[in-house]
Formats: structure tokens, sequence, C-alpha cells
């Protein structure tokens, strides 16, 4: 096959790959978007039968009316949104010293601590939660934002600290050591070496860490009532049954994460060719 | 080179043990004693006596339903890693405008919560849902006999929408730092793609392509929305809508966290086999890297 | 290296600033007394509580501000708020979080014999229009003068008229169309949601005939729960015909999207789905013979409630004949809480039509039927895993 002729082949098939993804990741989407705006939609219409913006107005607080059994969920999404970030630096502060370590070192029982990372997403949250629950409120921790941020760092760790590890392992030493060699002090190594090397799987883990923190609901559950309200617990409370106001809180759930990920990914293009995308 | 750290600073403590102390001791104080609390509770029958009558009750009821999350485990996350790989594989040798389109279209369902994606999935996979409308609209199906999709194939669907984009990061991420001469110097070896694929890119990988299978996995195991909003009251059904029912009806945390230990075990047996080959792959690795 | 660093300085500073604002939230709540009410059940009663109740409430007790917190639907939500409860208790705090909750039945059981809740209903002005049974007895445990009934809530079969020209009247009649129309019938089994756990629970007290018994008067014998074997096998054959759902809303989704044609429904959620638009006006509904199970949702107060009088108005505000007659029924269409001959007058005869349309007052007296005693309820629950594969 003559190479004009092949690469047409493969572009052809780069389009309809393409097109495939498209359809499979926009194709269960659609349902979220169209139930944001339905206002009466059943059987045996495909299509909404009456469509409008007022869940929409109802979840951003500007209408407040009881017919459709809708809140506004500002203050819980700027709650949702201030602990995720917050969370983020106190788990990457304590998660990438800790995937250096393990990445780096040969420590006597490494493998049992890389797995006790794992345990909270490894074991079903809910009995586990319940007794965290007890411990919580003896310790006057329950109710508040602050047993909230503390539980998103437990089941976001895992995200911090094994793909710290593994981005790290795949540093070669002799670049660390050729530094080293040369006269530069550890801490320089690291800050000027090993983490810009270690950029994109640091992004990939924080970015894990920020949704997690966002999305996290069962923990929150138990721990933040009934005083913490993020915007997850109010999609669960409506999942299933109010099918409009969980499609727009899903939909408006989105933002942040999004942003957050670009805005991150801007930055480390700006100096490093090839970053995350 | 450590020793010549301890030597000059005198102090006998190995310098990883300040990097990792902050988390470890917050997972410990964080979870071990819930976590202890719970496998405890596994073994107290109704009446507060020790006893593996909980795990009797549960395989008498559950065993066919832990099988079958098992089952949906594995295959999910054994298509979502090849899926993910490929793709990757993809992103990483190609750029231009459509890979560029795709690397940006297919991190979307990172950003959808698993409540959400559960709720998507009810909507598009149900007998008169999106997927079987359009199909029908298709005609490539009648719609008195609609493809039935709440069960096991749904739920790996859905399982694998979610979980393509979470691998596809991580490994790509890897696959990134691979520097491009080690795979032009395998094409100037006369390397055809497959080649360059299983012999250059995913052995240099193996770290994030582990650690993507552990923690996809072990996600799968955990979840609850999904198999809940898709499958729930069928039989079979998965360990987590088992052990919420039991909790919920029953108030029976004997049983709900016997299944929960059922659970760990199946995560330690794939997690096991990561830290196993890493911790050898560490000690090989690094010695022989060049 | 610079660029990177002016980016995570505003980073942290954002959060800093964050984490004072969330901070300083927290010592607002100085002047005004806040209450804390708690409600299991959907995303309505969270609305209810906030965009209705809440305002109405301090309006007519000023100083007095209402924060609704939302635990989920169905028992679920129940078993978060006994969680919250007794991990209280346990740390021996000397007032709690939580002032007033609304609960499922199931929630008396678990909180039996624990001393957890204040007995503060024959306190109230609207204890004496409270004259139903459940408000006496939640699934065989005593609970007189600790609950007052919100609203109550029924399930029956709801079936699209334009397929099923003739719904069958009894569960026998039932049995005989579910075979004439292969998965057209839908409900959950006992998993995921009480409206197919009703439906089961119909179905024996059908089979068996010994409703008063499982019921109302006990005693628990386990030796009844080997006659079951036969009633559940039924069951099983009778399930080889129908759709398994996936829960409450399952059921109703595959109404709407017409995937099946008749199914159990707690009558609340009928009609809630029927004004959010998602239902079909024209679905009807049956109660069929013997009858169906039912249950109301309670107002508790807790033992150590710190504003326990304040809790205790809140319950005879939302109790009384006009919040009963504006709120639960004509915005809501649920059946009323109090006895509904107190509402007569107070409520549209367009609303008492739509309500009682298909399930009148006569039926309900008729075929709605109590949730077991407890034990009985167990053992049912169970004995539909043991014996259905």
């Amino acid at each position: 096959m003559n190479v004009p002729a092949k690469r047409i082949l493969v572009v052809t098939a780069e389009i309809v790959l393409l097109v495939l993804v498209l359809l499979l990741i926009i194709g269960p989407m659609m349902s979220l978007f169209i139930w944001s705006v339905a206002h009466r939609w059943y059987w045996p219409n495909t299509l909404p039968q009456e469509v409008g913006f007022e869940y929409w107005k109802q979840a951003l607080g500007m209408r407040t009316s009881l017919a459709i059994g809708a809140i506004s969920i500002i203050p819980a999404f700027l709650l949702s949104l201030t602990i995720a970030v917050v969370v983020v630096i106190i788990s990457m502060l304590i998660a990438i010293p800790a995937g250096y370590a393990l990445a780096k070192y040969r420590i006597p029982f490494g493998a049992v601590i890389m797995f006790l990372f794992l345990m909270p997403n490894a074991f079903p949250q809910q009995p586990i939660f319940v007794n965290l629950l007890r411990v919580f409120t003896r310790w006057g921790l329950s109710g508040t934002v602050q047993g909230v941020v503390l539980v998103h760092i437990l089941v976001g760790m895992v995200f911090g600290v094994w793909i710290t590890s593994a981005t790290f392992r795949s540093i070669p030493n002799y670049l660390e050591e050729a530094a080293r060699s040369v006269g530069a002090t550890r801490l320089y190594t690291f800050f000027h070496i090993t983490l810009p090397l270690a950029a994109p799987g640091l992004l990939a883990s924080s970015v894990f860490v920020f949704i997690t923190s966002l999305d996290e609901f069962t923990g929150t559950f138990f721990i933040g009532l009934p005083f913490v309200s993020t915007l997850p617990m109010t999609l669960y409370s409506s999942s299933g049954y109010n099918m409009q106001f969980a499609s727009v809180i899903a939909i408006i759930l989105l933002i942040p994460s999004i942003l957050f990920m670009t805005l991150i990914q801007r930055v480390l293009r700006a100096e490093y060719v090839g970053g995350m995308g | 080179m450590q020793a010549k750290s301890t030597v000059r600073r005198g102090l006998s403590l190995p310098p990883y043990l300040l990097l990792i102390f902050p988390a470890v001791t917050f997972m410990v104080l964080m979870y071990g004693y819930p976590f202890l609390s719970s496998i405890l509770r596994s073994f107290i029958n109704p009446q507060g006596e020790f006893s593996f009558e909980n795990y009797g009750k549960t395989i008498d009821l559950y065993l066919k339903d832990i099988g079958f999350t098992l089952a949906v485990t594995v295959l999910s996350t054994a298509v979502s890693a090849v899926l993910a790989i490929l793709l990757a594989v993809y992103l990483r040798l190609r750029q231009n405008s459509i890979s560029r389109a795709l690397a940006a279209l297919y991190k979307i369902p990172i950003f959808i919560p698993f409540v959400v994606v559960a709720q998507m999935m009810n909507s598009f996979l149900a007998p008169h849902g999106i997927l079987n409308l359009a199909l029908a609209k298709l005609n490539v199906i009648d719609l008195e006999h609609p493809l039935q999709l709440f069960n096991f194939y749904g739920l790996t669907f859905g399982f694998v929408w979610k979980m393509i984009p979470f691998s596809t990061l991580i490994i790509h991420g890897g696959f990134q730092m691979i520097d491009n001469s080690y795979i032009e110097a395998a094409r100037s070896c006369g390397a055809g793609l497959g080649r360059v694929i299983t012999r250059v890119l995913i052995p240099m990988n193996r770290s994030s392509i582990l650690v993507a299978l552990v923690l996809v996995y072990s996600q799968i195991v955990g979840t609850f929305t999904l198999p809940y909003m898709l499958i729930g009251g069928k039989i079979p059904t998965t360990i987590t809508v088992d052990i919420a029912h039991r909790i919920n009806y029953f108030r029976d945390f004997g049983v709900a966290n016997a299944l929960g230990v059922f659970s760990y075990l199946l995560v330690l047996i794939t997690a096991v086999y990561y830290l196993r080959s890493s911790v050898r792959k560490m000690t090989g690795y690094q010695a022989s890297e060049g | 290296m610079s660029r990177k660093k002016s980016f995570l300085v505003p980073f942290m500073v954002l959060a800093l600033i964050g984490l004072l604002v969330m901070a300083g939230q927290g010592d607002s709540e100085a002047a005004p007394i806040r209450l804390v009410y708690m409600t299991a059940g959907d995303v309505n009663m969270l609305a209810l509580g906030q965009n209705v109740l809440g305002p109405a409430f301090s309006k007519k007790y000023p100083g007095v501000s209402l924060m609704t917190v939302h635990t989920g639907p169905g028992d679920a939500g129940s078993r978060l708020i006994f969680e919250k409860l007794s991990a209280e208790a346990d740390s021996k705090k000397a007032t709690w979080d939580i002032d007033v909750a609304m609960v499922h039945q199931i929630f008396l059981k678990w909180a039996e014999g624990k001393d957890l809740l204040l007995p503060y209903a024959k306190e109230l002005s609207t204890w004496k229009y409270v004259t139903s049974p459940f408000a006496k007895n939640s699934l065989g445990v005593p609970a007189e003068g600790y609950v007052m009934p919100m609203f109550h809530s029924q399930t029956a079969l709801a079936y699209n008229p334009d397929y099923v020209k003739d719904p069958p009247k009894t569960y026998a009649e039932l049995v005989e169309w579910v075979k004439k129309n292969p998965h057209k019938f839908g409900y959950n089994g006992i998993k995921g949601g009480m409206s197919g756990v009703a439906f089961t629970v119909g179905w024996v007290y059908w089979k068996t005939g010994k409703y008063n018994q499982y019921a109302m008067t006990g005693p628990f014998d386990k030796a009844e729960i080997a006659t079951w074997e036969q009633a559940y096998k039924d069951l099983g054959e009778f399930n080889k015909f129908v759709t398994i759902t996936a829960g409450n809303v399952g059921t109703l989704d595959a109404l709407n999207r017409g995937e099946i044609w008749m199914g159990p429904v707690w009558v609340d959620m009928f009609f809630t789905f029927m004004n959010e638009g998602k239902l079909d006006p024209k679905t009807r509904m049956i109660l069929p013979e013997p009858g169906m199970p039912g249950q109301p949702m309670y107002f508790v107060i807790f033992k150590k409630a710190a504003h326990a009088k304040e809790a205790k108005k809140f319950v005879e505000f939302v109790t009384s004949p006009e919040i009963q007659a504006k709120e639960i029924v004509t915005r809501f269409n649920w059946y009323p809480g109090i006895d509904g001959s107190h509402l007569k007058g107070a409520i549209p005869a367009e609303t008492f039509n739509k309500i009682y349309k298909d399930v009148t007052p006569a039926d309900l007296s008729k075929k709605g039927q109590s949730l077991p005693l407890a034990q009985y309820f167990a053992a049912m629950l169970e004995s539909y895993e043991k014996w259905i594969k």
C-alpha cells in the first residue's frame, strides 16, 4: 500500500474513533441535559413534553416556589468547593513526601504501608463510617467542617500516595544522582530536578484528590450531619426522586472539577512540553 | 548514600521516617479503630457472643452475590485496562487535531460522580431508555424486545464508562515520562507498532499501569450507587447492595461487616500482587536502570 | 519555577480565607434559637422544611429559626438518624445536636428500651386530633406518647389504563393477569425499596390469611415461619412472569417509560411524580383485596434535645389542622397524619376528589394494612432471601 493511501486509512480510522468516543461519552450524558430542563416528560414521548429552566432558577436561588421541591444550592456548593481546596492542599502536603519515600527507599513493611492507604477504598464504607461517627462524636468532631475535612483526606489519601509514589518510582535515580554529584543538595535536587519531572503524575494525583473530595458523599453524610451540608448530599437526596433537580446539581458539580484541571494544566503547559494533555 | 547522610548528621533514624510519618500516623489514627472495630463486629452474633455465625449466614445467603461482584469487577477492570492502554498509546504516539480533541473528550467522565453516573446509566440503558430508543429509530432493534441492560452487562458498561478515563489519565501520565528516544530507537531497529507497545511502552510504564489496575478494581468493589440504581433488588446483586440491605432493614452489623470482610479479601488479592511485583521491581529496576 | 510558585500562593491564600469564613459562620448563630430538624424521606421533605415550614414557623414564633437537614429516602434515612442519635447518647453529651426528627416506623423498634426519646405527644394541643392506632403502636412497639404522625402513606398498584382495561381487583386475579401479560408487572423484590417490601408482605398476608396475628396481636411464634414456605415458592413462580425493578423509583420510572403497565407504588410518591411531570396524568391506582400495607411517618423528639420546648411547638404547628390541610393534603396530596374528619371544609373539593379518586377513604379503612410486628417483619424479609433464589 502506498503511503498516501495508508495515511488516509489511518486518519479515517481516527475520525471513526473520535465519533465513536463522542457518542459513547455524550450519549449517556444526554439524559442529564434533557432532564435538567424537563418540566414534563413521560411515555410515549422521546423528548420532554414541556421544557424550561424552573429547576435551574430554583437551584441558583433565584426563585423559591415549593411546587417542584428544589432548594438553593449555592451555600452547599461554596462549602463543597472550599472544603475540596483545603483537602487538596493538606493531602498533597502529606502525600508527596510519603509517596517519595515509598518510591525511593526500601522501607520495612513498605508493602503493608502502601496497603494501609488503600484500605478506605477496599472496605465498603458504610460499616466503617458508622464506627467513625462514634469516635468523632466523642472527640467533638461530628457535625463540624473540620471533621468533614479529615474524612475527605482519609478517602483521598490513596490517590495522593499511590499515584505520587508510582510517579516518583518512574523517575530514574541516575538523574538525581547526577545532580548530587555536581554538588546540589538533596532539597535543591528535589525541587529542581525531581519535582518538575514528576509534575504530570502529581497533577493527576491532586486532580483526583480534588474530585474525590468534591464528590464525596458517604463519609460527609455520616460525619457532617446536621450542620455541614455539601452539594453531594443534596444531590444524593434528590437523586432518582427528583430527576430534574438532581441533573441540575450534577451539571453544576462538573464545573469546578473541569476548571481546576484546565487551570493547573495551563500552568504546567506553559513550562513543560507535553503536560498531561 | 544513606550511610553518608546518617554519618554526617549523627542520627540513627533513617531519613524516610520523617517523610512518611504524617501520612501513616493520620491513617492509623483515623482509620485504625473503626476498621478493627468492624472486623471484630463481624465475629459477634446477634446474642453478643463471639461466633462464626455471621459468616455462615453470609455464605448461606450471599455466596452468589459475592461471585457476581467478583465477576463484574474482574471483567470491568480487564476491559478498562486494555482499552485504556490502547487509548493512552494512541494519545502518546499521535499528535494531531483529532488526538487533541480526543484528549479533551475522554476526560469528561472523571468529573462525574458515581451517583450521577448511576442516574445517567439508568436513563440511558433502560428498556425504553435513550439507547434503545435510538437503536429502535435506526431499526436495529424492535422496541417490544429491547436490549435488556439492567444486569451484568449494563453494570459492566457503566463501570467501564467511568473507569476508562480514570485509567487512561494515569497510564497516559506514565507514558508521558517515557522519552521519545526510546521509541525512536526501537522503531529504527525495525520494531512495528505492536512490538513498540509490548516491548517498550508497557514494560517501562508498569508502575502506572499496575496502580491504575488496583485503584480501578478497589473502586468498583466498593461502589454502591451504580449497582443500586441499575440492579437493586434483582438476584444476584453486588456485595455493597447487600450490605446496605442488612444495615438498613435489620441493623445487622454482624453480617454487614462479614460481607465487608469478603469484599476486603477480594481487593487484598490484587493489591498483594501489585505490591509484590512493585517491590521486586524496585529492587531490581533501580539497580539496573540505565 | 517562579510562575508555578506564583500560582500556588494565591491558591493557598484562597484556601485560608475559605477556612476563616467557614469558621466564622459557625459562630454567627448566637441570637435566634436554631431548632435542628432532621428528616428522612425524599427531597420534598427538605424543600417543605426549608421553604415552607421554616419561614411560617419563624413568623409565628419570632426568635426561633428552623434548620432542616435531610438524610435521604427510605428506611436508610431513618437509620442514619438513629446512628447519629446513638452516637450522641454514647458520648454522654449534656445536650444533643438534633432536636426533632421525622422518621419511619422501624425507628421505634431500634430505639426501644434505649431511653432516647422524649414522651411529649400527650402534652400537645393537637394530640386530641390523633385517633389512628398507628399513633399508639409502631410495628408492635408501644409508642404512645412518643410519636405524632406527620402524614400517612399507603401502597397501591399503579396501572396504565390504556393497556390495562380491567385491572385485577384481588391478588389472585393479579396472578392470573401476569401470566397473560408477562413482564408487564414490575416490583423491586425486597431490596432497594419499601414498595416491593410492602407488596411481598401483602402477598404473605393474603396467602396465610393471618394478618391479625402478624400485624396486630402477635404473639411472635417462630414456628409460623416454616408455614410460609409454600407462599414464598408461589411468589417465586409469580416472579417468573414479572420484571424486577431496582426500587421505588425504578418501578415508577419503568411505568413512566412504558416498560411495565402495573406495579406497586407509594401513593405519596405517585402523586409527587405526577405533580412533577414525571408520570402520565392518566395513570390510575387500585388497592387489591385483601389489602396492602401502609405506614405513617412520625415526629420524634430526643430526650436531651437542646431545644425541647421549641421542638414541641414545632410538632404542634405541623400537626395542626390548618397546616395539615394546606401543606400536607393540598400541596403534596398526602394523607393526613391526624384524623381526616378534622380537616373537612379545609380541603378544596378538587384536591379531595383527586387524592381519594382511586383509593377511597372506605378502601383505606378496609384494605389499608399495617406492616407486620417487627420480628415477623424481619422473618418475612429473610424468608424471601432464603426461598427465592
